[in-house]
């Protein structure tokens, strides 16, 4: 598989989880990404204001803020910055945010991302 | 007001059942009538009363089936007349019998008067009350099942918060608790050799107690150990269909007097004149000053006691003891010794002063005691329905909260090893035996975290029967 337009980008894992955070930073190991962690809301926040990465992919229920203060603030932070939320809470599906639901499927996921950052996929 | 018309004209009420039931009391009639000419045949009056029943019944089914397909309600009017039409055949039967078997004069006119007159002032009544007693049964059986279910709702009710989120979050243990130790099991025995279609397999087997998990916080049978609504059950005993509080006491005194006295004076009149009239008009009116005066008594029992058993059985007493006095007074009133006719009446007045009573305070009071009940059974289902209301809000509201605190420690972890080992599988199957161990013992050690999560979740039980006491 070749992916064409990549270039090295930032990614910001934010999971409470440590399994979660282990098995997204090996999966994304495939890409061209520099990854970074977070375990709490506030972590993830500092992340992404001083960071600006290209990409957040986020659990909905961590320790910290409430989901939707994290998303305004996150927002606020980096306008235009792709989110991307995992979380087994199926009725957050559907709304102003990229969702993926947990377990999700690692070419479910390897796609969603492609397709945040831009990057097209090419089997090669 | 309507459903007492519907009682009154409720001909149809009396079933072939309840037509034979008459019998007895018929008998008790026929042996009275044919003592106004002596001491009765035994022979004479069983096969005349055998007859009356049978030709009357014919003749009353084949009329009230005529009637019916005319007209959905018989008006009392028609009612009356049906019962006059039974007593002229009574009357006749009677008539044929006594003069096929005894031979002589029948005394036509004396009997037909005698039926027709008992029969237009009882068949009514009767049909009255069978139609009302049905309406008590089905009302019954709805209250008694009314209260089953608000029973029911009341302890759903009752359950506390706690004792809720102990139920779920217990059913959510019992049913994935074992399915991760069978896991865990699995991933242990097979950790040193295990592939890809494992990791695969046991990934899959996660995703489903996952999801088995939250199906059961959004939907478990909490209703699981409240019995079931039992089917409608009519009361047994006729006991429970005739024990209530009497209304209009002293108007049903003064109508089990007037009826009594339709059954007892036409015949003393043919048995020995007008001397046997004024002992008959004597017998009634202490029979009814007694009923009367039992009704006082009962009354003044009612306002002091509140025990249905105990009122009822204060009624049979006064009837048997108003009763009891008339016959006393049959005998008294013959201090010369009694005829065969004064014989038959003193012991015949007894039973027939019961039923009487008991059938005039039934009838009267029926209507209005089964609208109480049907209005208590609209009481008990509005009731059900806003303790169920309160109960299913508050149950989803339980659920919710539940479903946030499940989904981190236990099926957030859950998913995560299902994303364990569904990502190694694909990612790079089993080529890396370190990468591999390193993902099992992560898995299990997840695994056992989740465990842990699921069973500091449960508080003490809480135990039913606490609940149901309180109610």
């Amino acid at each position: 598989m070749t992916l064409h337009g990549t270039a090295e980008v930032t990614i910001v894992i934010a999971d409470d989880d440590g399994l979660i955070r282990m098995i997204l930073r090996r999966a994304l190991a495939t890409r061209p990404a520099v990854v970074l962690e977070a375990t709490t809301a506030s972590t993830c926040q500092l992340l992404v204001e001083t960071r600006s990465p290209d990409l957040v992919i986020t659990d909905a229920h961590m320790p910290g803020a409430p989901f939707a203060d994290r998303l305004d603030a996150m927002r606020g932070a980096a306008p235009g910055m792709p989110i991307l939320v995992m979380s087994g809470d199926q009725s957050l599906a559907g709304q102003s945010f990229d969702f993926l639901a947990k377990p999700a499927e690692l070419d479910d996921l390897l796609s969603a991302v492609d397709r945040l950052l831009g990057w097209q996929e090419e089997t090669g | 007001m309507a459903e007492s018309r519907i009682a009154v004209g409720g001909i149809r009420a009396v079933t072939l059942s309840s037509w034979f039931a008459l019998f007895p009391g018929a008998l008790m009639l026929v042996v009275l009538q044919e003592s106004t000419t002596g001491f009765p045949d035994p022979f004479l009056v069983v096969v005349s009363a055998l007859a009356q029943h049978v030709v009357s019944g014919i003749i009353g089914v084949t009329l009230v089936g005529l009637l019916a397909s005319r007209s959905a309600l018989g008006p009392t009017t028609v009612v009356v007349f049906v019962g006059a039409v039974i007593g002229l055949t009574r009357g006749v039967t009677s008539g044929v019998v006594h003069l096929t078997i005894i031979g002589g004069d029948s005394e036509w006119g004396a009997r037909i008067t005698f039926w027709v007159i008992a029969s237009a002032v009882w068949l009514p009544l009767y049909a009255h009350t069978m139609s009302q007693t049905r309406r008590r049964q089905n009302l019954m059986a709805e209250n008694l099942l009314a209260r089953r279910r608000r029973d029911r709702a009341a302890i759903m009710a009752a359950q506390s918060g706690a004792y809720l989120r102990d139920r779920i979050v217990g059913a959510v243990r019992d049913a994935i608790a074992p399915a991760l130790v069978d896991i865990r099991d699995r991933l242990t025995q097979l950790q040193p050799t295990l592939d890809t279609a494992s990791f695969s397999e046991i990934g899959r087997r996660l995703g489903q107690v996952a999801d088995d998990a939250a199906a059961i916080v959004a939907t478990s049978d909490r209703d699981a150990e409240i019995p079931a609504d039992d089917a409608p059950r009519y009361p047994s005993r006729i006991a429970a269909l005739v024990r209530f509080e009497r209304d209009r006491p002293f108007f049903a005194s003064a109508l089990a007097g007037a009826v009594l006295a339709a059954l007892i004076v036409p015949n003393a009149l043919i048995a020995d004149g007008w001397e046997d009239v004024a002992e008959a008009v004597l017998v009634v009116a202490v029979i009814t000053v007694g009923l009367y005066c039992a009704a006082i008594a009962v009354a003044a029992y009612g306002r002091s006691r509140r025990s249905g058993r105990g009122q009822f059985t204060m009624v049979m007493v006064g009837y048997l003891t108003s009763a009891a006095l008339g016959s006393i007074t049959v005998v008294a009133a013959n201090p010369l010794g009694l005829d065969p006719y004064d014989g038959v009446l003193a012991i015949v007045v007894v039973p027939a002063t019961v039923l009487s009573a008991l059938a005039l305070s039934t009838a009267i009071s029926l209507g209005s005691v089964n609208d109480r009940v049907e209005e208590d059974t609209h009481l008990l289902v509005a009731e059900t329905a806003r303790l169920t209301e309160a109960a299913e809000r508050r149950e989803h509201e339980i659920r919710e909260s539940l479903t946030a605190v499940l989904h981190g420690p236990v099926q957030g972890r859950l998913a995560a090893c299902v994303m364990a080992l569904t990502f190694h599988a694909q990612e790079s199957g089993t080529r890396d035996p370190a990468r591999t161990a390193y993902i099992t013992e992560a898995v299990l050690d997840h695994l056992e975290l989740a465990s842990h999560e699921l069973d500091a979740l449960i508080t003490t039980p809480v135990d039913l029967s606490t609940l149901e006491s309180r109610l």
